[in-house]
């Protein structure tokens, strides 16, 4: 087992050094270098000796992956190329251009409010798309599944924007159930939490459940089932016992696939419901053109990713038996 | 279409079905799964349900227990009394009492039939639990025993094994053990030696024939292998396109098969070697479901075919145990050497 | 029976055991959780509630320059003069100062100065804060305003260690502002003991402003954030050391309200300064403020709320919803809110006003142009055909329309430069202004291309438009100017590339027509004049004047009214100006931007002053109204929980009764 994770973790890193030479390609070498950097984030009517003055300070006036004039290993060392690698590697990743605060530090504090959203929407999405798509094939081929079923293609063609506004206009301005908006830090922000976590379950819920009932009925069709229907196993127990453990493992694969759109998604709910959390801080990112606070950003979602991943692969061993030995 | 006699349920104990009609409702059409079957497992007693695939006898052994899916399945016609009680009559939750219970099912592919990301105890004990009501250490215990009981070595350890963990021949046990779970009257077992070795297929026969013996169970072995039955079943029931074609007691019908497609598969599969080939050496090809020929289902493949089977149904000819469905049966053992 | 059945049920099925009482929790929990935005522990009082999307970055005003952080700045901080709440044209009032500035005029041998002279009051204090507790006032919790702490103010602007914005307008006026900074840049700190000639304190309750020249605007700056005393105290005690943070993050201020909570992205909290100095609510305003009502408070002790409350909200739409259930007292208006709530004729939505809603208008003090290049060889130059070539243009132009299809109406069609609201803002009729397409036909004519045609070629006169309004949404708009200029049969060429190359066009003096604006920094009409100015050109001078426009008559009356008091003769003057620009048509003026504002019925003493930022001292709110209409719009609607819960639980048995239909 251990083993196993340990050589997991080792497949991960080659993806992570590419996806940093990925964002270094975006951020540096495609943004189309320091002088245009330097006048989308200062602005235009900055004079050229600011301009010069900033790309100096950043550390920006470096060539991209040698350079002549330095000597020895210097000539790698002292390379933009060298210096974004090496800074993302020690999780060093400097100070914010827009503001100037540190940004690991500034990811720390932002986190928090993120989590509050993302885990409880993970959570319950995952929960409630197990219970109706187990319910969905408890029903099958009755009317309650093709209603079911329709109705989950209908919630899968909106959009997340439709979610996020009509989602506060029916919960928060037609039944007045919860604030319209706002944050305040767990546990007394409950309140605030439940309209993005609820809508993020929403618009996630289409997919998921359709996905699960397909999964079900897979399992359903299979010979276990009927053997233990021979056995005189309820139908509920069957359902909830012996099929949803076997469904567990393409679910969870899915669950965390999906969570690079809970990500993206938390960007839109987040920046929304004014939750301060890393998804409307890589808004405000893009909007000031603050390069260093997004390829911090992309840098731990890729990171996270990986986690996710690994963490999907080491639950699968833990709900199917057959993969535990390799 | 002509009815067949039912032979009468002379017993109250045991099962018999009579003129069992399923009907599949397929886009193309109703399919006959089975029609007018009759048949009859005493207590204690070893019949065996015999036919090439896709004839109806699977169809058979899961209607008893009502295990076919509806839809698309529906029983139209006919009884299943199982002592006396006519199963198709139960309520769902009467019916789940009795599966597992009285009547126990075992199937072709015990790797598939098995949970595989749950223990054979946690398997065990669930169904003794459904059945016995014994929990915790009484139904480790018991789970053990019956894991013996199937001539499993290690059964504490077995326990804790997943179904992957054993072979083949190991997992069918299990299925036996389980269906034993119950303490059951009747074992339906539906190919249950088709999936294994040559050597593990004996020692699980041999194995389902001294469970029968010692508890005295019924057997319902349905299988495609007439080199099987031999021995093992007294009586022996011959399917072909949902009908019995022909009934007797094993060795009878096995020296003298009365109809031409007993004999026409006697012939198919004289040899062990050759039982996976099967039936081909039969010109022409079973009939699909849906599309039964008129008159006698195996006219267009029988040798002895005449004009009139193309038309009319052969009804149920009852010789004393033996019986058959058609009009130019084979002559009975003392004919039999004349004609040769 | 039952039982035995359901526990049956439940030990068969696990799930269930979880799922009744976790449904139970969570519909309890929706329940109790409501719209109210605010902490249930915070009593509302006199209490006024909006919002902010973006967080200060600043809040030192020495620093602080966009208008979203002013409205906290400016409420903490004082400045020596402030605007009146009520008049318009905007007028300057003491504020920190006893009265206004006496002007003298010193004699140097190397030239003239002026010096501005102030009287400062003495009943000032700051509010309370630990950097006090070094003085001996007061108990050491906070001290009164001196002189002296003005001169630290303007030393800072002039601190080459404090990133100030106005630090290059300033030094170019107030004397010995570039020696302080140069005097300091090379030193490790900046050495506040130094002098700063300009700025002086005879006393502690006088300060003298020496100017290079006169600049009578200096008193409009002396109203900005950026001037307003800074206690030595606290720039020593919020030095970034010691976990105590900088200035940026500590206000110490005289303000009617001080910070007491900020927590960057949630909430902004300002409460009431306890010890804020007498001043009291003006008692006139312009006329029709007292029928608004805008009266009623005369005379008392301001400030009248205890508290503000600003909430972090990015997006209009929550913000336009939480107004709506009465968590914001007040709002601007959104895009995608407006049709709801303006009628096409400019006036409240019946839905809004049945809702007790005010709509409140300004105009900004902005104009909207399009400028001629006075440089171009066929629209600009003085000579009589370019002039009534420019005459036809401004007369086709139909800014009404324009107004109307792309602001909503949300403008006052501009026919001078100077905004209403600002001193010698003329208010008569500009006699090329709006569309009168016969007068603009017989000016073409007149011009020299008769029914648009260049006689040289024969073919239509092409004219050409830069512009940077790439975007698509800017298509219309192109379109319709392109078609109102081809209604004199010339044809518009539409050059539209991306910003820099646009402003680098302009730089280089390379177009003929340009759509700008400008927004003025002050309220006083030189602010917008001096963009017509002929030193101002940018070609050669690099200057404003965009157009180039060189009048030497305009130049010289120019240069009177920007050292000139209001009055009589600078309004006339100014009016002289209107019509030169009126005459050569350097701008087509288009329009003044307004803005609006709503606010609930329980807000007291809303007027709109885009120029103020201090407003909030004089607003209140009534808060029983306030409640009683939460109560109606925004309490919530618990029934259709039930229907929801009795739905779920309705899910089983509709399921149990289907698959029983379903196995026949």
């Amino acid at each position: 087992m251990g083993a196993y994770v340990i050589r997991r973790i080792l497949y991960a890193v080659p993806v992570i050094l590419g996806v940093l030479v990925l964002i270094f390609l975006l951020f540096f070498v495609y943004a189309g270098g320091a002088q245009n950097i330097a006048r989308q984030v200062l602005g235009e009517k900055v004079r050229k000796e600011a301009i010069e003055e900033w790309i100096a300070a950043k550390g920006l006036d470096k060539p991209l992956w040698y350079n002549p004039r330095a000597s020895g290993l210097g000539r790698f060392e002292e390379t933009l190329f060298y210096a974004h690698m090496h800074d993302m590697l020690t999780l060093n990743f400097g100070k914010s251009w827009r503001d100037g605060d540190d940004i690991l530090e500034k990811i720390l504090r932002r986190a928090p409010a993120s989590l509050s959203v993302a885990v409880p929407t993970f959570l319950a999405g995952l929960g409630a798309s197990v219970f109706f798509s187990l319910y969905l094939a408890f029903v099958r081929e009755t009317w309650i599944d093709r209603f079911g079923t329709v109705t989950c293609v209908a919630m899968m063609s909106l959009s997340i924007l439709i979610y996020i506004i009509a989602g506060q206009a029916l919960f928060a301005i037609v039944l007045r159930w919860f604030p319209v908006s706002g944050y305040r830090p767990l546990p007394l922000g409950g309140r605030f939490i439940a309209l993005p976590v609820l809508v993020g379950t929403l618009a996630g819920l289409g997919g998921a459940i359709r996905f699960g009932r397909t999964i079900m009925l897979e399992e359903i069709s299979r010979e276990y089932v009927r053997a233990a229907r021979a056995r005189g196993l309820s139908e509920s127990r069957i359902l909830g016992i012996h099929v949803l453990k076997n469904a567990m493992i393409p679910l969870l694969t899915s669950a965390v696939l999906s969570l690079p759109l809970l990500i993206l998604g938390s960007l839109l709910i987040e920046n929304f419901y004014g939750i301060p959390g890393l998804g409307s801080m890589g808004i405000e990112a893009i909007q000031a053109n603050d390069f260093m606070e997004l390829r911090a950003l992309t840098f731990i979602t890729a990171v996270l990713y990986q986690i996710g991943l690994i963490l999907t692969d080491i639950s699968y061993t833990l709900v199917d038996p057959r993969l535990r030995l390799r | 279409m002509s009815r067949i006699d039912p032979p009468g349920a002379e017993s109250t104990r045991g099962l018999a079905i009579e003129n069992l009609r399923v009907v599949f409702d397929t886009n193309e059409g109703p399919a006959v799964g089975a029609d007018g079957v009759t048949l009859e497992v005493r207590p204690g007693e070893a019949v065996a349900l015999v036919g090439e695939s896709g004839c109806g006898k699977t169809v058979t052994g899961l209607s008893i227990l009502r295990l076919l899916p509806r839809p698309p399945a529906r029983i139209e016609a006919g009884r299943i009394l199982f002592e006396g009680d006519d199963l198709l009559k139960f309520s769902s939750r009467e019916m789940r009492r009795l599966r597992g219970g009285k009547i126990a099912m075992i199937f072709q592919e015990p790797s598939v039939s098995l949970n595989p990301v749950l223990t054979i105890g946690f398997q065990l004990k669930e169904t003794l639990a459904l059945h016995t009501g014994l929990r915790g250490a009484v139904a480790e215990k018991r789970a053990a025993e019956l894991l013996e009981e199937v001539r499993i070595p290690e059964p504490r350890k077995r326990l804790r094994s997943y179904p992957h963990e054993l072979s083949g021949g190991m997992q069918q046990r299990v299925m036996i053990a389980l269906a034993l779970a119950g303490e059951p009257e009747l074992l339906v077992a539906d190919e249950p030696t088709t999936a294994l070795d040559v050597t593990i297929q004996a020692e699980i026969l041999s194995l389902l024939d001294d469970l029968r013996a010692r508890r005295g169970m019924g057997l319902l072995l349905i299988t495609h292998d007439l080199s099987i039955v031999a021995r093992r079943t007294s009586r022996l029931y011959v399917m072909y396109a949902a009908r019995i074609v022909e009934s007797g007691p094993t060795e009878d019908v096995l020296a003298s098969p009365r109809h031409p497609y007993t004999k026409a598969l006697l012939a198919a599969a004289p040899s062990r070697r050759r039982r996976a080939r099967g039936l081909e050496v039969i010109a022409g090809t079973v009939p699909p479901a849906n599309r039964y020929p008129s008159g006698c289902r195996f006219h267009p493949r029988c040798p002895r075919a005449h004009e009139r089977c193309s038309h009319e149904l052969p009804v149920w000819e009852k010789t004393g145990e033996r019986g058959t469905a058609c009009f130019y049966p084979e002559p009975l053992s003392e004919e039999r050497s004349v004609e040769e | 029976m039952k039982g035995k059945f359901a526990r049956r049920y439940f030990r068969s099925n696990p799930l269930f055991l979880l799922a009744v009482p976790l449904l139970f929790g969570v519909a309890g929990f929706l329940l109790s959780c409501g719209t109210n935005p605010y902490p249930r522990e915070e009593t509302s009082g006199h209490t006024y509630y909006t919002s902010y999307a973006d967080p200060p970055k600043h809040l030192d005003p020495a620093v602080s320059y966009y208008s979203y952080e002013a409205t906290i700045v400016d409420h903490i901080y004082e400045t020596l003069y402030q605007y009146h709440y009520l008049k318009r044209p905007y007028e300057l009032t003491p504020l920190l100062a006893e009265t206004m500035p006496k002007v003298i005029y010193v004699k140097y041998p190397d030239g003239d100065r002026v010096r501005y002279r102030i009287r400062i009051r003495d009943d000032v204090l700051y509010h309370e804060d630990p950097c006090f507790t070094v003085s001996k006032e007061w108990g050491g919790r906070t001290r009164a305003v001196r002189a002296a702490d003005f001169v630290t103010a303007f030393k800072r602007l002039a601190d080459p260690r404090v990133p100030c914005p106005i630090r290059p307008i300033l030094s170019g006026v107030i004397v010995g502002m570039k020696g302080f900074t140069e005097a300091n840049k090379d030193r490790a700190r900046t050495d506040y003991d130094l002098p700063l000639e300009g700025v002086q304190a005879p006393d502690s309750r006088t300060l003298e402003i020496e100017l290079l020249r006169p600049y009578p605007q200096i008193r409009y700056w002396l109203a900005m954030h950026f001037t307003s005393p800074i206690p030595q105290e606290a720039l020593e005690y919020y030095n970034g050391e010691e976990g105590r943070g900088t200035l940026d993050r500590h206000p110490v201020g005289t303000g009617p309200f001080r910070m007491t909570e900020w927590v960057r992205r949630q909430r902004i909290v300002l409460e009431k300064n306890s010890r804020y100095h007498e001043e009291c609510y003006p008692s006139e305003g312009e006329p029709g403020d007292e029928e608004a009502g805008l009266l009623r408070d005369a005379g008392k002790r301001l400030p009248l709320l205890d508290r503000i409350v600003l909430s972090y909200e990015v997006e209009s739409i929550p913000r336009w919803r939480k107004f709506l259930q009465g968590w914001y007292d007040a709002t601007g208006l959104a895009r995608e809110t407006f049709d709801q709530v303006v009628t096409k004729r400019g006036e409240l939505a019946a839905p809004m006003a049945v809702r007790g809603v005010r709509l409140h208008k300004a105009v900004e003090p902005a104009i909207y142009y399009f400028a001629f290049n006075m440089n171009d060889s066929v629209v600009g130059g003085s000579s009589r055909s370019a002039r009534k070539l420019r005459q036809a243009l401004s007369a086709v132009f139909d800014t009404e329309r324009f107004l109307r299809i792309f602001l909503n109406g949300r403008g006052i069609p501009a026919q001078e430069i100077v905004p209403p609201g600002i001193f010698g803002h003329q208010g008569d009729t500009n006699p090329f202004h709006g569309r009168n397409l016969a007068l603009a036909k017989r000016l073409i004519r007149e011009a020299g291309y008769p029914d648009g045609i260049d006689p040289a070629t024969g073919r239509p006169l092409v004219l050409t438009f830069d512009n940077a309004m790439n975007n698509a949404s800017s298509r219309p708009q192109l379109q319709f100017i392109k078609e109102q200029f081809e209604a004199l049969g010339i044809r518009l060429e539409l050059r539209t590339t991306d910003l820099n190359t646009f402003r680098s066009k302009v730089r280089a003096g390379n177009y003929q027509i340009i759509l700008s604006g400008w927004i003025l920094d002050y309220p006083d009409p030189e602010n917008v004049l001096f963009l017509l100015e002929g030193s101002q050109s940018t070609i050669p001078f690099g200057g404003e004047n965009r157009a180039n426009y060189r009048n030497a008559e305009y130049d010289r009356l120019y240069a009177k009214i920007a050292e000139m008091e209001n009055g009589e003769e600078r309004f006339r003057l100014i009016g002289r100006m209107t019509n030169l620009v009126r005459r050569d048509v350097p701008w087509i003026p288009i329009f003044f931007n307004e803005s609006y504002a709503l606010t609930h019925s329980w807000c007291r003493n809303f007027k709109m002053a885009p120029i103020l930022n201090n407003a909030l001292k004089y607003r209140d709110v009534d808060p029983e109204k306030r409640r009683a209409y939460q109560e109606k719009y925004a309490s919530p609607r618990r029934a259709p929980l039930f229907f929801l819960l009795v739905l779920l639980l309705a899910l089983p048995i509709a399921g149990y009764l289907s698959v029983k239909r379903r196995e026949g």
